[in-house]
């Protein structure tokens, strides 16, 4: 039964990242005048890619890949969806933000392993991205500490029910402002998409993914979305009595940093983590301060 | 029986013969110092339980006692077995090629590390403490010039560390009248509130020794040069146990004595001093990070890492609470466990290459898969990721800082743990992954000991990731035993104050993940093999541009922006330069002493006016 | 013939004996003097037993104390005198491949020993400046004797301050007499007039020479020139004996001569607080100038003077456990420097250079000395296991009970410890560095045995501190009750031999 219900839950977290990534696509398209693909492209892109013949440099690349996928499904079992989990847990929010980066380090090892400088530059600025707002994103971490003595998710949302009035994005709006600048940084979109920067690095990561090796990092990124997205509406918006509310909420957020990244040019690494560190940072303490005090 | 003594005079009297009589024959030596850990070991397993065993010595004035605490055994057992496995890939690491003399020294230092953890009286501690310093300079020295400087340095810190232990312990001495370590600081905690100058300045006489050798706060340097230069099965011994002595001493000293009595300030419920240690610790594990970020030299790298670890034990230790103390514990040994593994595998890269600086390498996970697993289970427990041994400790020690309500302290503990991806990707990658350089292109994987012990060690980071309780169950015995109190947790729970975890179900999500993408992977279609050179190029072909593999690997200042970004900070608060600073002016003072005032023509002078001087004072009178 | 004065006349005939007998066969210098050492040794530990029972003294010439001069055999003084001429008897044993060292040198060596021993023995402070005069004089033509350079110019220095501080010995002297009209130590020590401001400067005064030997601030700067002029033999005996003779004799001055009940009163504490100052000094800059030193006999007479800065300290303490880790440290002093000048002598020879930072590699020729330099070095700065450590522990552990300005020489002491911990591991490594040095491997049967023969001297107490036991006790004994003891026993005669 656990099985099935974890089972269940990864493939509804591909689906609906899926989804999300299809979306934004269009989202962005339109804001650029462009007609777009169609919101299910993803999907297509998805499965083709694993239909299709790969290159693999060296077994640590195939090895990188799974772990990368991995990690972030295993991530993903402790995220509450309206309060429901696959298996009981306590879904402490530490636990999740130090099992995603074991799918980073996978992916990261998976595309070193392939050779390409690129791919390492890329992953160098990722993980300096990273520093950037893990610093500002374990603070707000530290608030809810501070407010109501819990890192659990699932305790979190329970204590926003009853209300906009009681969701923590109207009691903490400094510390919400704070979230969702590092989720723009999570979801590497503009303008904290340097480590990607398909002009300048040729995507980066992915340049030397093909096959179903591209097709796991599209998976990757989609669950990705649904962890980061998901533990911000747990967090700050209350969680969501539904499914379906729950996953509406994610959507907006989603939308919200696709329409974001649809107007911003790009930072430089080191200009990225100064921004991340000194504004949502300095956010970040303010709430702190005001949660203590 | 006289079990410990008999084991410390074993560890010295096989040092010894070893030294005298086997200097030509450098493989009996190392089977010697492999068949002397296994002694200890087996020590150690005898020792399990008898709890009233004291063996006391009288010499001279002093009475030399050992005693069998739990705690201490804890310690010892653990670093045994540690030693054990290190010595088992020494065996395989000296060969012909790579032989030093080290192991007579080694051997006798297995005894000094007896002495440390199981010292009842200060005069007994002072000993082992001591023969512990000068055997590991000549160890880390080892005849090598380069490697000289790096060991002076370390002894120069250790004989500070020496001295102001002789005077922390005198002055307590003076003080409570008892050489016995744990009644002297009992008898000193009764006197808080009463002579809190005195107690102050045992303190921080004792802070300078411990965090001199735990390389705690303005000590942070001698890691980078010591283990660096050290002999690279050595710097496995050195990072991994050697270096967690300084914390065993805070914990037989300044934390016991802060928990007892105490009446001074306090902040956030915890003592003004151990919060400022804290502070030092938190600084300590930010700037190993950041300068570990920097680093080239894989060796050095590492040093800094087990730097960063050591201030997040500091920091764990300064909370005060018997959490916190199982906490540091906890991350002590699994530290010991998981930075031997990562030494041990850059030992074995550095027996098949002969390189240290990362940028020279490249793609030797390719060759040697047993150290490249190795050390990517290593860095995934350095890196606090579940579900490695790694992740419960730094969890602890996060859960001990919320349950104090240390918030501010924990923000620099998140920096250098989420750093530490930052600097230990770095050397997964400049080391087994990129591209394979074609002088390396045929090199052979690990010799069969070295494998053996790298999977052994493997294995075990992942068992406990999964299973905590098999370290955390006889931590909290020994610190029940040392303390008084215990701390709740499961054989796979860990619980924390803000969420419990069951790690042994983190585990089994990751591998069902695992096997799902597992799945999925061998769903998808069939994938080819390419050699690394052939990539995207836009285009181009690297042949066109003369390029070969070494220049076609991205190493050399892997976070170029990010340093541009630190480095006038790390520049600007460097304890090493005002070291470097300082030791230059003291040898100038020293010069100038020699020339000045042993200089011939003042004598004369001196005698005379010193002569006036007393006549006067007597015709004057 | 049951008389100590024996130990005295031993190398006294010697040297009536040695001029002659060169004439006939050149080596005879050498052997008599060793010869007598030896006899000394052997007859000195065939009193020990004896005098442990209980001290005895000894009258010359049958002249009662006030007015003759006598001499007192203690377990402390006898110690120290069989140490002295073992250091003699091992200082040369070491020196016998050096060949075509002429008769003097071994007449005025002999009478080095035998002035170095007389201070220790005896009770008389006019004595006590007849054999200082003696011991100075040889000691003055034995650096000259060194043959290098720099070996008349250093003896040259030497000589003005050893003259120097000599007369003030005298004046001190000449006060003494004028004001008590005796000059016995056991008389003086029962004396009961003397005006404090006097008692200050007679006693600093007698102090001066003995503080210029052992090389305490500020008369220390003799050091550099000496050792850098004498020869490797003598730097030894200059560190072993003559520092060895001038501790003894601090310790008889300033705990029995100026006991409380005697006439100097308070002047003694005085006088002990000014060791202690200025023991401390003297740790400071003797390892501090040690330190970045590079000339190595020099590194060693500078350790030499850190060295006797922490007997002065301890001195200066003058408890009961001070006592003891100073009886420790000299033992500790007089062995290690022995050893270590030896083996800096045989690497001099060997490799031709006077630096010790030249002789990159020599121990990978050389292992036995260079192991030995390792263990001499660690006895030194106070490793455990050797004899250093516990010497250094007793007095620190008494300076930190005392508190107040001992916290000050406690600190000198710990901080000298650094310095010289750093640069004697320096040493000690440079010689088993890698280098290119190439070296013929020669056998020098005569280093090996008197070496090793050091490194268990040093070892020994440090393993077992039990086995000085009785020697430290007896002696700690004797120097803290003075009364009851030395000038009970003279007086009396009861203990006459």
């Amino acid at each position: 039964m656990v099985v099935l219900t974890s089972l269940f839950l990864a493939f509804s977290a591909m689906v609906v990242g899926l989804l999300f990534m299809g979306i934004g696509r269009k989202v962005t398209a339109r804001l650029q005048r462009r007609y777009g693909p169609p919101f299910w492209q993803s999907y297509i892109d998805v499965i083709k890619c694993f239909s299709r013949n790969s290159i693999s440099h060296s077994y640590i690349q195939d090895l990188g890949s799974m772990m990368g996928l991995a990690g972030l499904i295993a991530a993903a079992m402790f995220v509450p969806i309206a309060g429901w989990l696959p298996f009981p847990s306590a879904s402490p929010i530490i636990v999740i933000l130090y099992l995603m980066p074991i799918g980073y380090l996978g992916m990261a090892m998976g595309v070193s392993a392939s050779g390409n400088p690129l791919a390492a530059i890329g992953i160098g600025r990722a993980l300096t991205l990273m520093l950037g707002y893990e610093v500002p994103y374990a603070i707000l971490l530290l608030t809810f500490i501070a407010s109501s003595n819990t890192s659990s998710l699932a305790v979190l949302s329970d204590l926003q029910t009853g209300g906009i009035g009681n969701w923590f994005a109207v009691k903490m709006p400094i510390g919400f402002i704070a979230s969702i600048i590092c989720l723009q940084a999570m979801l590497a979109e503009k303008p904290f998409d340097t480590m990607i920067a398909p002009a300048e690095i040729a995507s980066g990561p992915m340049v030397e993914l093909s096959g179903k090796f591209l097709g796991m990092a599209f998976l990757q990124h989609a669950v990705a979305i649904f962890i980061e997205t998901g533990l911000i509406v747990n967090m700050y918006l209350g969680g969501g009595a539904t499914v379906l509310s729950f996953v509406f909420k994610q959507f907006l957020l989603y939308t919200f940093a696709m329409a974001v990244n649809g107007i911003y040019g790009r930072y430089r690494v080191e200009q990225a983590v100064k921004f991340l560190w000194i504004f949502a940072g300095s956010l970040a303490v303010i709430q702190l301060l005001i949660n203590i005090f | 029986m006289n079990l410990i003594s008999t084991g410390i005079l074993t560890c010295f009297t096989a040092g010894l013969f070893s030294l005298i009589f086997l200097q030509r024959v450098k493989k009996l030596q190392w089977i010697i110092f492999f068949i002397t850990a296994l002694f200890m070991a087996a020590v150690a397993y005898r020792l399990y339980g008898s709890w009233q065993l004291t063996e006391s010595y009288q010499t001279g004035i002093f009475l030399l006692t050992f005693h069998n605490g739990y705690f201490g055994w804890i310690f010892f057992g653990m670093t045994s077995i540690v030693t054990l496995l290190i010595a088992l890939f020494s065996l395989s690491y000296n060969d012909k090629k790579h032989a030093t003399a080290i192991a007579p020294l080694w051997t006798m230092l297995l005894g000094a590390n007896a002495g440390i953890f199981f010292a009842a009286d200060w005069i007994t501690f002072i000993i082992a403490w001591e023969i512990m310093g000068w055997t590991s300079f000549f160890i880390i020295a080892h005849g090598k010039p380069k490697s000289f400087k790096a060991g002076i340095y370390y002894y120069s810190l250790s004989m500070i560390g020496a001295v102001t232990l002789l005077a922390a312990v005198f002055i307590l001495y003076t003080a409570t009248g008892t050489m016995n370590i744990s009644d002297s600081i009992k008898a000193l905690s009764g006197l808080w509130g009463n002579r809190d100058g005195m107690i102050y300045t045992v303190v921080t006489l004792f802070a300078v020794t411990f965090f001199a050798k735990a390389a705690i706060g303005p000590f942070y340097m001698w890691p980078a040069k010591a283990h660096a230069e050290a002999p690279d099965d050595f710097s496995s011994f050195l990072s991994g146990i050697m270096i967690k002595y300084g914390i065993f001493g805070l914990l037989i000293t300044i934390v016991p004595l802060f928990r007892m009595n105490y009446s001074g300030p306090v902040v956030w419920n915890i003592p003004l001093a151990l919060y400022l240690m804290g502070w030092i610790g938190a600084l300590t594990a930010v700037s190993g990070t950041l300068l570990a970020v920097r680093e080239n030299d894989m060796k050095r790298l590492m040093a800094f890492s087990t730097v960063s670890n050591i201030g997040f034990i500091t920091l764990a230790l300064s909370v005060n609470t018997v959490f916190g103390i199982v906490a540091a514990v906890y991350h002590t040994f699994n530290h010991m466990v998981f930075k031997g593994t990562i030494f041990l595998s850059m030992a074995s890269v550095k027996f098949r290459t002969g390189e240290r600086d990362m940028h020279k390498l490249g793609g030797i996970g390719y060759r040697m898969p047993i150290a490249f697993f190795a050390f990517l289970i290593g860095i995934i427990s350095a890196a606090g990721i579940p579900p490695m041994a790694g992740f419960s400790s730094k969890w602890m020690i996060f859960q001990s800082l919320f349950g104090e309500k240390l918030l501010f302290l924990a923000i620099p503990a998140f920096l250098a743990s989420t750093g530490a991806f930052l600097y230990l990707y770095r050397g997964l990658h400049s080391i087994y992954l990129g591209q394979l350089s074609p002088r390396f292109s045929s090199i052979k994987p690990a010799p069969p000991l070295q494998s053996i012990t790298m999977i052994l060690m493997m294995l075990s980071i992942f068992v406990v990731g999964a299973f905590p309780g098999i370290f955390l169950t006889p931590i909290r015995g020994a610190i029940a035993a040392f303390t008084g109190e215990t701390i709740s947790a499961g054989f796979t729970t860990i619980s924390g104050v803000t969420a419990n975890v069951n790690l042994f179900m983190v585990s089994l999500t990751f591998i069902g993940s695992f096997l799902l993408v597992l799945f999925l992977y061998v769903v998808g279609k069939k994938r080819r093999h390419v050699e690394p050179l052939d990539s995207y190029m836009s285009g181009e072909y690297p042949e066109d541009w003369n390029m070969i593999p070494e220049q076609y690997h991205y190493a050399f200042r892997f976070y170029e922006p990010f340093e541009k970004m630190i480095n006038p900070t790390l520049e600007r608060y460097s304890f090493e330069n005002w070291f470097e600073n300082f030791i230059y002016n003291t040898k100038r003072f020293s010069t100038s002493l020699g020339r000045w005032l042993y200089r011939q023509q003042l004598g004369a002078f001196i005698v005379i006016t010193a002569l006036t001087l007393i006549i006067l004072t007597g015709v004057v009178w | 013939m049951n008389n100590a004065l024996l130990l005295l006349a031993f190398p006294l005939t010697a040297v009536f004996l040695i001029p002659v007998g060169t004439v006939f066969y050149k080596g005879f210098g050498r052997f008599l003097s060793m010869l007598s050492y030896l006899a000394g040794i052997v007859y000195g530990i065939y009193l020990f037993p004896s005098i442990l029972a209980g001290s005895k003294t000894v009258i010359v010439g049958n002249w009662a104390p006030p007015f003759g001069i006598n001499l007192f055999i203690s377990p402390f003084s006898l110690g120290l005198v069989i140490l002295i001429f073992s250091a003699a008897f091992i200082i040369m044993v070491t020196d016998l491949q050096n060949k075509g060292k002429s008769g003097q040198y071994y007449l005025l060596y002999t009478l080095f020993v035998m002035a170095s021993a007389g201070m220790v023995l005896t009770g008389d402070i006019f004595n006590l400046f007849v054999f200082l005069e003696i011991g100075g004089i040889a000691s003055f033509a034995l650096i000259a004797a060194g043959a290098s350079p720099m070996g008349s110019a250093g003896s040259l220095r030497y000589l003005i301050q050893a003259q120097i501080t000599s007369l003030s010995m005298l004046a001190g002297i000449i006060l003494i007499y004028s004001a008590s009209g005796v000059l016995n130590i056991a008389v003086l020590a029962q004396f009961k007039t003397f005006n404090p401001a006097f008692a200050f400067l007679a006693l600093a005064l007698l102090l001066f020479p003995f503080m210029l030997e052992s090389k305490l601030f500020p008369l220390h700067t003799w050091v550099g020139g000496a050792y850098l002029g004498a020869d490797h033999p003598f730097a030894a005996s200059m560190s072993g004996i003559a520092a060895t003779a001038a501790g003894a004799v601090m310790l008889r001055i300033v705990l029995t001569l100026a006991n409380p009940q005697s006439g100097f009163g308070t002047a003694g504490k005085s006088i002990q607080t000014m060791l202690i100052i200025l023991g401390g000094i003297t740790v400071l800059i003797g390892e501090g100038a040690a330190f970045t030193e590079k000339n190595f006999k020099k590194t060693l007479g500078y350790s030499s003077a850190g060295q006797m800065g922490i007997i002065a300290v301890g001195i200066g303490l003058a408890t009961k456990d001070a006592l003891a880790g100073v009886l420790f440290l000299i033992l500790n002093h007089t062995a290690a420097k022995i050893l270590l000048f030896s083996v800096a002598g045989l690497f001099s020879k060997v490799s031709g250079k006077e630096k010790w930072a030249d002789m990159k590699g020599i121990g990978r020729i050389y292992p036995l000395p260079a192991a030995l330099f390792a263990a001499g070095a660690m006895a030194l700065f106070g490793i455990p296991m050797f004899s250093g450590f516990w010497g250094k522990l007793y007095v620190l552990k008494s300076a930190f009970a005392l508190g107040g300005l001992a916290y000050a020489g406690a600190g000198a002491i710990l901080l000298g410890t650094i310095f010289e911990g750093i640069y004697f591991m320096k040493i000690s490594h440079t010689f088993f560095e890698k280098s290119d040095i190439s070296l013929e491997r020669k056998h020098y049967p005569f280093f090996g045995i008197p070496a090793l023969f050091l490194a268990a001297v040093l070892l020994a107490p440090g393993l077992f501190p039990s086995i000085l036991g009785p020697w430290v006790q007896a002696s700690v004994k004797e120097l803290l009750n003075p009364i009851s003891g030395y000038v009970h026993i003279i007086l009396t005669s009861g203990g006459a031999m």
